[in-house]
């Protein structure tokens, strides 16, 4: 096995130099949230030390933590069996069942966990149809085991996708093997298979951590302290945002944490195929009479993750059309929530590229640094990144500030994570073989990207598209801050009628975002299906 | 650098390192035009770190390298890939999976007369028919040949081909070899291999270099090689062979089986070596040797014998039944090969 | 390729769909400055305008004729606006049709907006800030110019700045919302303080992280002391109050008989009842000068660095005109501050609640509430 090795002394290395140059000026762009928490932290000189000493920044600190791995475990158990399902067995209307498990992406988490609180609550649906019985209190919906529970039923659709995808191109001929060494099914599946899924659970697990961490609908109905909660209520009782910088800054050390963490587990193991040639695809799995625990499995997750927050809209939709205000969303509003989100799509794909070539196919310190740094402003409330980018915005390109270009960087910033993990994974699945065949048989490197990498590398392009999409089209701190002046979405309108109590105004575009998101998935799973 | 050359590919004092580790040290390897060769060694020895130099997926660190009389590496040139028309046939074969077969080998090719080409490699390589298939539907060894195929599409001045055997199975890789010599040997293509097996390098190149620790320890024919290596180590891994000692002098030596012709006038103490099957077998109840052993294989046997203090492993046809315990005289064919025996 | 020609495909749409929908949204820019004195809409509007053109507009009238000829479209009056879009875009429309002032308004949550007015520095596009909280506008005083005491004296004192930096427009009182089923106006304390007393035990809602409870305590710590303060926040723990996100979910949670009552601003329940006409909920109102019924305001504040001062000011005006004042007691059922105003039946008028001796000024000290809550454990 030979390893690349950066050589940037070396003049005719221009490709690599190039290369980690462009990275390197995006991981600079990605980390422009933290120079502005140390700006306002190094302000603030005393005032940080004190908020550090509170006994609550601890509380917060721990209590992050531990709502972050819970939610990241709580993922990985729904996540991991619901992507085998749907990938490798003959589950019964297995596709139907994907779309919907993946549609909790498109429900922003205010409204969902604002659903789970409707029908769990106390008072709540269900504590209404099982008062006859005679129950009068509900286990606490409110506080931790909430807050982890709606996040989970929010984070697991990252770790179905991105294990899909690796499930997909796994080599069966691995898991043949073993199968021919005696293993039995079981065996196989903990010492082969899981080991070789290892970067896609490891990127699904990163986005959901980070996720967990960067939430603020849910914890915030849920009333538990994490991080977040305690950054905005920061910055709505000081204006002077030294608490909340502080804050900030001991998030992006807890999420440097978990990346440093992450890393160690990465190892030094190839991922692609170690076999001649290419393979077959894998074997489907009979589930005999084991497909009625999995149907029960898909429709519990189900019937919390996807139609609890429908059932919600939809009756305040009713409630709405009953008291004739509820068709009060614009056509542009639409429009705007949609062409923000494919542009930020296709820009986070564009900014990825770079990163992630550089990270998998020039592996190195320096290397992995610039793509570990990027994933800074994924791991930050949307309100702290937004105030970032209005301070270097309006202070170093007031011709940029508040236009439409603008506010694509900073969904970048926020939201690159999710588009690098996807690439990533599908990356580490190409032997560099195949471009260094392609450049054997006379084409430039870039004719080979083009012709060779980029149709591979397909399924991870779709999927941190649609990720980045679905993310963006839910976005609204850095939507309203720095979008053009006038410029709604359908989360904006969301935000503006929840914020004015109207629940049942706020139903129209929470369904039409629904329904841009499910255009997304649609295709995201169409593309899936023909590669 | 200018140095004329009559070799599609020239070699001089190459030398690269990875991570402070010297994989090649100040490699000197030639190739005859319109040859075949072949590199071999043990994994770890650098030949696979040497191809990949020839195709220009590593630069080297000090050295030349020459395709024709184009110079197309040295610490301060390094021709792309993609501009040395080398052509190179992968271990894992590398093929384009998302490319039909027809695709894949039309990959090098430019538009004009390319299906032309492509029907006319596929026919080379007795794939006819094949174009519209996916390489996930080929078997082991049709992927090998399209991937051979795929490699020679665009004429190629010289094609690399890692392992290109090793990943098919015993019954299927002879039957490859001699198909990818004929093709190769039709378009008169100059070919370099890399292979970890001395019979596929003996038996297929017309020219095999042995490469130990980084090093070229010996460029020659395969007859060559085999009856005349330079080194004890090339003896030792090309082929079995016995050791012994002995004292030479001029074109004689003597040793524990008596006085031997040399292939080449030497003095003092020196180490012999002696193939299995120079060694003749005669069954004699007053012979100088006792079988102790006997490995059948069918087509030659192979024999442990004990000569006084000596143990030797000597082949020899299956006719003659030698069972352990039988006395038999020995006799050595022809002259030996001696190596100056190490001062230590 | 099918991705990219997918990709392509949808960017069109969304361009297609955001530029036919773009043409059909009406905006706030005056199609042609004669409009503006096109027939206003509601009858009061109507009556109110003739005032206001003396009154509001008259102060500044050496400067709203000539912003109004020499700025075009281009040069519109830009307004942050922590208040809703679908309660301040109309008010707008109403004050271009007026001034024919083109106004460009953004629209977020009052305190990031003061953040987001504080980071953008000299740079900021705004030119005035339209915010529903006096802590937030206090944040903001070092960035606002010194208003105009003709706009100041329109006010009670008590709903401006003790400076001069910003104008209340609008006011909000702190109430006790109860469920009229279980509770009747008698059973109700005369003091918020009593709240603490042991037959509220486990009867109580409040939002300890909301801005407007916030502002109370800041009030409370203002006026009382720091020892009452903490006294009544831990009183009301002991009294296992229970926790909402917001001031709605209590309006709804009493609504439906969750608690019996909580700590909410008055306009809540119009809201609620909005979508349900019959919710079984109600006002109490504290006694005169407890300091449960302090009102805070919504108002505004005019930045040094505006680009459109005479435009500003023109706004700030509007904002204490009839029209607007009309416009909030009816639409949002909050106070009118200027006098003269009737007041919307169905909240009790302002000039019957005596309102505690607060300057709202100093309600920018959150950060001392913040850290008292946390300390009494009432955010975790």
């Amino acid at each position: 096995m030979v390893f690349k090795r950066l050589q940037l002394t070396r003049p005719r290395r221009w490709p690599a130099l190039m290369l980690t140059i462009s990275a390197g000026l995006i991981a600079l762009m990605m980390v422009l949230p933290l120079g502005y928490l140390l700006l306002r932290t190094s302000e603030a000189g005393d005032a940080a030390w004190a908020q550090l000493q509170r006994p609550t920044t601890l509380r917060v600190f721990t209590g992050s933590a531990l709502l972050a791995i819970t939610v990241t475990l709580g993922s990985l158990l729904i996540g991991l069996p619901l992507a085998w399902l749907t990938t490798r067995t003959n589950l019964p209307g297995a596709r139907i069942w994907l779309g919907l498990i993946m549609l909790p992406m498109a429900i922003p988490s205010y409204i969902g966990a604002w659903a789970i609180i409707a029908v769990l609550g106390p008072r709540g649906l269900l504590q209404q149809w099982l008062a006859p019985l005679g129950v009068e209190r509900l286990p606490e919906v409110y506080g931790f085991w909430g807050a982890a529970g709606a996040l989970i039923l929010f984070g697991y659709p990252y770790i179905v996708l991105n294990v899909r995808v690796a499930l997909r191109k796994l080599d069966p001929a691995l898991e043949e093997a073993a199968r021919s060494l005696g293993q039995r099914s079981g065996q196989i599946f903990w010492r082969i298979t899981l080991p070789q899924l290892r970067p896609a659970l490891a990127a699904g697990s990163l986005l959901v951590v980070l996720y967990a961490l960067s939430d603020f609908g849910a914890v915030s109905l849920l009333r538990y302290s994490s991080f977040t909660r305690a950054i905005y209520l920061q910055y709505r009782a000081s204006f002077d945002r030294t608490g909340a910088a502080v804050l900030s800054l001991l998030l992006v050390g807890l999420a440097c944490g978990l990346l440093a963490a992450e890393a160690l587990s990465r190892g030094r193991a190839r991922y692609y195929r170690s076999s001649a040639g290419v393979s077959r695809q894998a074997k489907v799995v009979e589930l005999g009479r084991w497909r009625w625990p999995a149907l029960l499995f898909c429709s519990v997750v189900v019937l919390f993750a996807v139609v609890l927050p429908i059932v919600a809209i939809v009756a305040w939709l009713i409630i709405g059309i009953r008291s004739g205000q509820a068709w009060n969303v614009q056509l542009a509003d639409l429009g705007n929530s949609l062409l923000a989100a494919s542009l930020a799509a296709l820009v986070t794909i564009v900014l990825a590229f770079p990163v992630v070539f550089l990270a998998v196919r020039y592996p190195s310190r320096l290397t992995s640094l610039i793509e570990r740094a990027t994933y800074v402003g994924y791991a930050l409330p949307g309100i702290v990144v937004a105030l970032a980018l209005v301070f270097w915005g309006a202070n170093y390109v007031p011709w940029a500030y508040q236009t439409l270009g603008l506010l694509i960087l900073a969904y970048a910033v926020r939201f690159l994570p999710q588009a690098i993990g996807s690439l990533r994974t599908s990356l580490l699945q190409i032997n560099p073989r195949l471009e260094e065949a392609g450049r054997s048989l006379g084409q430039p490197p870039w004719r080979v990207v083009l012709s060779i990498t980029l149709p591979l590398l397909r399924p991870g392009i779709v999927s941190g598209a649609a990720l980045v999409f679905l993310s963006t089209l839910k976005e609204l701190p850095a939507t309203l801050l720095l979008g053009p002046t006038g410029f709604h979405t359908l989360a904006t309108d969301i935000w503006n009628n929840t914020t004015e109590l109207r629940f049942s105004q706020t139903a129209l575009p929470a369904l039409l975002l629904m329904l841009a998101a499910c255009g997304s998935l649609a295709l995201l799973l169409a593309n899936e299906r023909k590669t | 650098m200018h140095e004329p050359t009559t070799f599609a590919i020239n070699c001089r004092d190459v030398s690269k390192t990875f991570n402070a580790t010297k994989v090649l040290d100040q490699i000197d390897f030639q190739l005859p035009s319109g040859s075949l060769g072949a590199l071999l060694g043990p994994s770890g020895c650098g030949k696979t770190t040497l191809l990949r130099l020839i195709a220009g997926f590593e630069t080297i660190d000090q050295g030349h390298i020459w395709l024709g009389d184009r110079e197309i590496a040295s610490a301060k040139t390094h021709v792309p890939t993609e501009q040395r028309q080398i052509g190179m046939v992968f271990q894992e074969y590398a093929l384009f999976p998302h490319l039909t077969v027809g695709q894949n080998i039309g990959y090098g090719l430019g538009r004009q007369a390319r299906q032309q080409r492509i029907d006319e490699l596929l026919e080379l390589v007795g794939l006819a028919g094949l174009a519209k298939r996916m390489p996930h539907e080929l078997s082991g060894g049709q992927q090998q040949r399209v991937a051979l195929a795929r490699a020679l599409a665009p004429n190629p001045q010289l094609l690399l081909l890692d392992e290109p055997f090793s990943n098919l199975d015993a019954g299927l890789r002879d039957q490859v070899r001699t198909a990818t010599k004929q093709i190769l040997r039709h378009v008169g293509a100059t070919a370099l291999f890399v292979t970890h097996d001395q019979e596929e390098a003996l038996s297929l190149a017309d020219h095999v270099t042995v490469m130990l620790g980084g090093k070229v320890m010996q460029s020659a024919s395969p007859h060559e090689l085999y009856l005349r290596p330079t080194s004890q180590a090339v003896a030792q891994f090309v082929g079995e062979a016995n050791f012994l000692a002995g004292i030479a002098r001029d074109n004689s030596v003597e040793c524990g089986l008596g006085q031997l012709l040399l292939t080449k006038p030497m003095h003092g103490p020196v180490t012999l070596m002696i193939r299995p099957e120079a060694l003749q077998l005669v069954p004699d109840p007053t012979g100088n040797g006792q079988i102790l052993g006997q490995r059948f294989y069918g087509h030659d046997q192979l024999l442990d014998v004990q000569i006084g203090a000596l143990h030797l492993a000597a082949r020899t046809g299956p006719r003659l039944d030698l069972a352990p315990n039988l006395r038999v005289a020995v006799n050595v064919q022809g002259p030996v090969v001696a190596f100056q025996a190490e001062s230590s | 390729m099918k991705l990219v020609r997918s990709l392509m495909l949808l960017l069109c749409l969304s361009m297609v769909i955001a530029a036919c929908g773009g043409a059909a949204t009406p905006t706030t820019a005056p199609a042609a400055p004669t409009t503006a004195a096109a027939t206003p809409t509601t009858a009061s509007a109507a009556e109110a305008t003739a005032t206001v053109e003396v009154t509001a507009v008259a102060e500044v009238s050496p400067t709203v004729p000539t912003t109004t000829t020499t700025e075009p479209a281009g040069g519109s009056l830009v307004v942050y606006s922590g208040r809703s879009e679908s309660l301040v875009a109309p008010l707008l429309e109403l004050f271009t049709q007026e001034t024919g002032i083109a106004v460009e308004v953004r629209y977020g949550d009052t305190a990031e907006m003061a953040a987001q007015i504080l980071e953008e520095g000299e740079n900021s596009p705004a030119d005035v800030f339209f915010g529903q909280d006096a802590g937030a506008l206090g944040a903001l005083s070092d960035r606002f110019v010194q208003l105009d005491s003709s706009l100041l004296s329109l006010v009670d004192p008590r709903f401006a700045s003790s400076g001069g930096k910003w104008v209340g427009a609008s006011g909000r009182a702190r109430v006790l919302v109860y469920n009229t089923d279980v509770l009747t106006s008698t059973d109700l304390p005369a003091s918020i303080l009593d709240l603490t007393k042991p037959e509220w035990k486990g009867r109580l809602a409040w939002a300890p992280t909301n801005g407007s409870l916030q502002a109370f305590v800041t009030a409370l710590r203002v006026s009382q002391g720091e020892d009452v303060a903490k006294q009544w926040l831990e009183g009301l723990i002991a009294n296992e109050i229970k926790v909402y996100e917001s001031n709605s979910a209590i309006v709804k949670a009493v609504a439906n008989g969750e608690v019996d009552a909580g700590l909410v601003n008055h306009y809540y329940l119009f809201a609620l009842k909005k979508d349900q006409p019959d919710a079984k909920a109600a006002n109490h109102y504290f006694s005169n000068g407890d300091i449960g019924s302090l009102v805070n305001v919504a108002g505004v504040g005019i930045l040094q660095t505006a680009k459109n001062p005479a435009a500003a000011q023109a706004f700030a005006s509007f904002l204490l005109s009839e029209t607007a004042q009309n416009y909030f007691t009816e639409k949002t059922n909050e106070y009118p501050l200027v006098a003269g105003i009737t007041t919307n039946p169905a909240i009790k008028p302002l000039s019957e609640i005596t309102t505690p001796d607060i300057d709202l000024s100093n309600l920018k000290d959150l950060q001392g509430t913040l850290e008292l809550l946390q300390d009494v454990g009432a955010i975790q």
